[in-house]
């Protein structure tokens, strides 16, 4: 085919996974190591190496401030953002302010940008499909979680392109599920993806048809998910501990460290077995030089009974949207679980108790987002494509008016592309110019929303309040580009803008790091190049050594022999320290040295053999 | 595969195509026989119009016969012109537009571009739509092996007039298959008369399931993603006003209340106003009661937002009301509101900074820096209402400290 091929990455919390659509067959690509998702995680080592991925993760725990994981939690956002303020409290690396009130990340003195960290991440995704396709890789489809505003999408979009992606279309992270489980099945029916994850809760409601994917309603709490089912388990490990030992293991951070990993663990077993063992000897150390273990197990019974709520708060929301998008439960004829948490049993049975019907078990909770962000990819750029995803705005988007309040144009959940437009008035006596500020949100006021952009529309006529009316104008393009424009309905006069949000980094920002980035690309590359060199010249240099005692008994006897045998010895250690300061060029004049180093000393063997 | 033959209409696989000339809106025609002729496309053939329609077999083949003798179906050998006089006989238009040509020939196909010379485009017809191009054919490499049914230039003149942007728009360099254009110029056409029933092709007796099969279909054939990365020019800013059209049909027709509403408004525009549920009479109150607040008449607007809420407590209308009153020095009331809405939905700070206006309204500080306090607290994706509740925090305790200055 001659269209290029574009990939679907799920740019994760914890992990990322690329998938693509080949021959009409969607799959997920592997990685070098085998494993179909990769950690998102970015480090750099002592030698100031970017290392990500599964390399990243292996030295994690001793390089724990150089190491930066969850970095989705902080991508786009303002550095007042609570969000933020937590991460600062919590992760073991440096989070700093940036210039435009945005968040950086300090590793080994290095001041790196969020979109920056991601971008590295994305970079390796593509990588690892540029290596199974044999072939360049420019463009892709990223998802994000459903709640994700205006900012968060482009800074992710700018992350893509650090990475050398065009990202030409961002989708919803449920919404690239049900894409997968409806491709290639002749289906005709609703269905609802509830999606808890590590952090956030999702539910999004879909009429499926021919083909045809609509959006109809998405809804969700950013602050349930698996970490809180983890706290559950922490705060009862403490509790239980704190009757039995008067000891409150809050105090040491170690220890909570300790307990929140064997939280997590506990939770993940329970999913399969019925009961866990917890067992984490010399938890904390009392004054007397003694150290007190903390052993214990939980049951699946203990655990569902501590997190039902949890539980019963999804299918609250779930309740909620079914409600607010008209339709009865009745109707849902499939649902969809995405995300490491639908693995606990007693998440599937509430699920399927709610909905009155089993979880379909035909999507891969792991992979199934990639596989659509790819499916969707495809949809784009192949021209004979069956699928169409009508996708819908998250947010409401509207204008302030009078009062400080906002009048929203866009209702959320409102399929794309579309356009609405309002006509408003002049407050004041002679009022000959209005501002427009385009926000996002859904607080009846205005400044508890998101200011997008603003524009002023001048030159309207002097008249009293009231009289000289501006019609305002919104569109919204299939790719989420919004634009307002502002018309003075007497003289036709207009004013518009494209909102463009803003990511935390400048145009001339993120196109320095392009540039940055390439270079690494080449560096990369020759880090390839210096691989092959450094394996000849290991083979020569174990050549050598190998004929060494042979040839110096042979020809040490004169001073020529002597002065010849000094040369090869100078001319392999060059050539080692040229492996230890990975010096690629050098290494490759000092390869034609042992080259000929060796063929003297074989020279020399074969004649004393031979005679 | 031989085409059974269908009486009076021809061959089973001959294609209809709807006459440019008729204004069906003019014409009587039955519901059903409207439904049928917006089936007609120029694409369908008469044995998939048979299957589409739903209707009986016979049914439907009297409906195409009616619509044929009346005009406004063509065959494929037909030309407007031949149809002119039934169509006339019928009421239905025909005359009243300059007609284009006798044939579909070389006048009307001047009219495409003007660029063209007619022995030029009667080529063509003979090989290919390639031919056409020199003025309007599209780069596009599909085109050039797709064969069209007709030539372009044929189906250019069955449009009969053209407007300017229409002409402009035919004859530009995009990347779309002729039959494309010629489809997306019709349609826009019909959308431009056409009610939600007739946009979606569907019937005024429609279900839910084949509302949103049709929505579905066309939404195939217009969402601009269909199009995406090819250069669709003129046709660009059309297709989204065509989806936007077809979305906006079915998100009527899929709504009871509003099809209902929409029925009502089709069939005597002045119909009896349906009743109102409490629910719904307590959302016009409310709308009514934020249009007084705006304009400045506080008290007049506190009375609707009572009565609104008397109807339907709703947090959003208590949140709302509650600031009108604190904008109308009437804290009491302000307070009365802002509790009841923060005890309703304990955990939402925006509510809790309603609250503490009220609060300072009420010159209650400590409670109102408490209630603050309490709100940063919470969790919430909102950036912004966090850092209102922060400035907001610092200048109900500058109050404090100035409270305290003065006291001491």
């Amino acid at each position: 085919m001659a269209h290029e091929k574009v990939i679907g990455i799920d740019l994760g919390t914890t992990n990322s996974c690329v998938g693509i659509v080949e021959d009409g067959t969607p799959v997920v690509i592997p990685n070098r190591g085998g494993y179909k998702t990769t950690p998102s995680m970015v480090a750099i080592a002592e030698n100031s190496k970017r290392l990500v991925g599964h390399i990243a993760k292996r030295q994690a725990i001793t390089n724990a401030e150089n190491t930066v994981f969850a970095a989705k939690r902080l991508i786009g956002r303002k550095w007042n953002a609570a969000a933020v303020r937590s991460s600062v409290d919590t992760m073991p690396y440096r989070i700093v302010e940036g210039p435009h009130h945005d968040v950086r990340v300090v590793l080994r003195g290095q001041v790196l940008s969020v979109p920056e960290i991601s971008a590295y991440v994305l970079q390796e995704m593509r990588n690892i499909a540029e290596e199974y396709l044999g072939d360049e890789v420019t463009k892709a489809v990223v998802t994000v979680p459903a709640y994700f505003n205006d900012g968060q999408r482009q800074a992710t979009k700018d992350a893509g392109r650090i990475a050398g992606l065009d990202v030409i279309r961002i989708i919803n992270e449920p919404t690239a599920a049900a894409l997968a489980y409806g491709f290639g099945r002749d289906i005709e029916r609703k269905v609802a993806v509830y999606d808890l994850g590590g952090g956030t809760f999702d539910i999004s409601l879909l009429d499926i048809g021919g083909g045809v994917f609509d959006v109809v309603s998405t809804a969700g709490d950013t602050f349930l998910g698996g970490e809180d089912f983890d706290r559950r388990i922490l705060d009862w490990l403490i509790d239980s501990f704190q009757s039995e030992h008067q000891v409150d293991l809050r105090k040491d951070k170690m220890a909570l460290q300790r307990l929140k990993d064997v939280a997590e663990k506990a939770k993940c077993e329970l999913s399969s077995v019925r009961e866990a063992e917890i067992n984490l000897p010399f938890i904390i150390s009392t004054g007397r030089n003694e150290a007190l273990h903390l052993q214990t197990s939980l049951s699946r019974e203990k655990l569902e009974e501590i997190t039902r709520d949890l539980v019963e708060r999804t299918i609250n929301i779930c309740a909620r949207t079914l409600a607010d998008a008209g339709i009865h439960k009745s109707e849902i004829e499939d649902v969809i679980l995405v995300g490491g948490m639908t693995r606990m049993p007693m998440v599937q049975e509430q699920v399927a108790n709610f909905f009155g019907l089993e979880p379909s078990k035909n999507v891969h909770p792991d992979e199934v987002v990639a596989i659509g962000a790819g499916i969707q990819g495809a949809a784009l750029v192949e021209k004979d494509s069956d699928i169409l995803l009508l996708d819908v705005t998250p947010h409401s988007l509207g204008i302030m008016i009078v009062g400080g309040y906002f009048h929203k144009l866009i209702e959320q959940n409102t399929t794309v592309p579309t356009s609405q437009a309002h006509v408003f008035t002049t407050i004041k006596d002679n009022q000959t110019s209005v501002k427009i500020l385009v926000m996002q949100g859904e607080s009846d006021r205005a400044e508890e929303n998101e200011l997008l952009g603003e524009f002023v529309l001048t030159g309207l006529r002097r008249a009293p309040r009231g009289e000289v009316e501006v019609e305002v104008n919104f569109h919204i393009s299939a790719d989420g580009i919004v634009s307002v424009t502002a018309t003075d309905l007497e003289t036709g006069i207009e004013q518009s803008i494209t909102v463009t949000a803003t990511s935390g980094l400048t145009e001339g920002e993120i196109q320095r790091l392009i540039e940055a980035n390439k270079d690494y690309m080449v560096q990369e590359r020759t880090d390839k190049e210096f691989e092959k060199h450094r394996h000849t010249a290991e083979k020569l240099l174990d050549e050598i050594e190998g004929l060494f005692p042979e040839v110096s008994a042979i020809i040490s006897g004169s001073d020529f022999g002597q002065d010849a045998v000094k040369k090869a010895r100078a001319v392999s250690d060059r050539a080692r320290r040229a492996i230890q300061a990975q010096d690629g060029a050098q290494l490759r004049e000092l390869n034609e040295a042992l080259n000929r180093t060796l063929n003297m000393f074989k020279g020399v063997v074969s004649k004393t053999r031979s005679s | 595969m031989s085409a059974e033959h269908i009486a009076d209409l021809g061959p089973g696989d001959a294609r209809l195509r709807p006459n440019p000339q008729a204004d069906t809106t003019a014409l009587p025609l039955s519901s059903e026989e409207y439904f049928v002729w917006t089936r007609v496309d120029g694409h369908t053939s008469i044995q998939d119009l048979l299957l589409m329609s739903a209707f009986p077999r016979r049914q439907t083949i009297e409906i195409l016969k009616r619509l044929h003798a009346i005009g406004v179906l063509l065959k494929p050998d037909e030309t407007p012109a031949q149809a002119a006089p039934r169509l006339r006989a019928a009421g239905g238009g025909g005359g009243a537009k300059p007609t284009p040509t006798p044939k579909p020939s070389a006048s009307a196909r001047s009219r495409d571009t003007g660029r063209q010379r007619p022995a030029q485009a009667a080529a063509s017809r003979a090989t290919k739509p390639k031919a056409t191009a020199s003025a309007a054919e599209p780069k596009t490499a599909a085109s050039a092996t797709k064969p069209t049914t007709d030539g372009y230039a044929d189906a250019i003149a069955a449009l009969g007039a053209l407007s300017d942007d229409e002409t402009a728009a035919l004859a530009a360099e995009v990347e779309l298959d002729p039959e494309r254009r010629i489809r997306i110029v019709t349609v826009r056409r019909q959308h431009s008369r056409a009610d939600h029933f007739a946009v979606l092709g569907v019937a005024a007796d429609v279900g839910a399931r084949d509302l949103k099969r049709a929505y579905f279909k066309l939404s195939k054939e217009f969402h601009p993603d269909r199009y995406y990365g090819r250069h669709t020019g003129p046709f660009e800013p059309w297709l989204a006003d065509i989806f936007q059209r077809v979305k906006g049909a079915y998100e009527v027709l899929s709504d009871k209340k509003q099809r209902a509403a929409y029925e009502r408004k089709l069939a005597g525009k002045r119909a009896a106003p349906a009743s109102q549920s409490k629910t719904e009479y307590a959302a016009e109150l409310f709308e009514r009661a934020c249009a007084a607040q705006l304009s400045g008449d506080l008290d007049g607007a506190l009375v609707l937002f009572a009565g609104a809420l008397r109807l339907d407590a709703q947090i959003r209308y208590l949140s709302r009301a509650a600031r009108c009153a604190i904008e109308n020095r009437d804290s009491k009331t302000a307070l009365e509101y802002a509790r009841l809405a923060t005890e309703s939905a304990p955990n939402d700070p925006s509510l809790q900074r309603v609250l503490a206006a009220a609060q300072v309204a009420a010159g209650e500080l400590e409670q109102a820096a408490a209630t603050l306090e309490r709100a940063l607290t919470l969790k919430t994706e909102n950036d912004a209402l966090m850092s209102g509740i922060r400035v907001d925090l610092d200048r109900v305790r500058a109050g404090l400290a100035r409270r305290g200055d003065r006291s001491t």
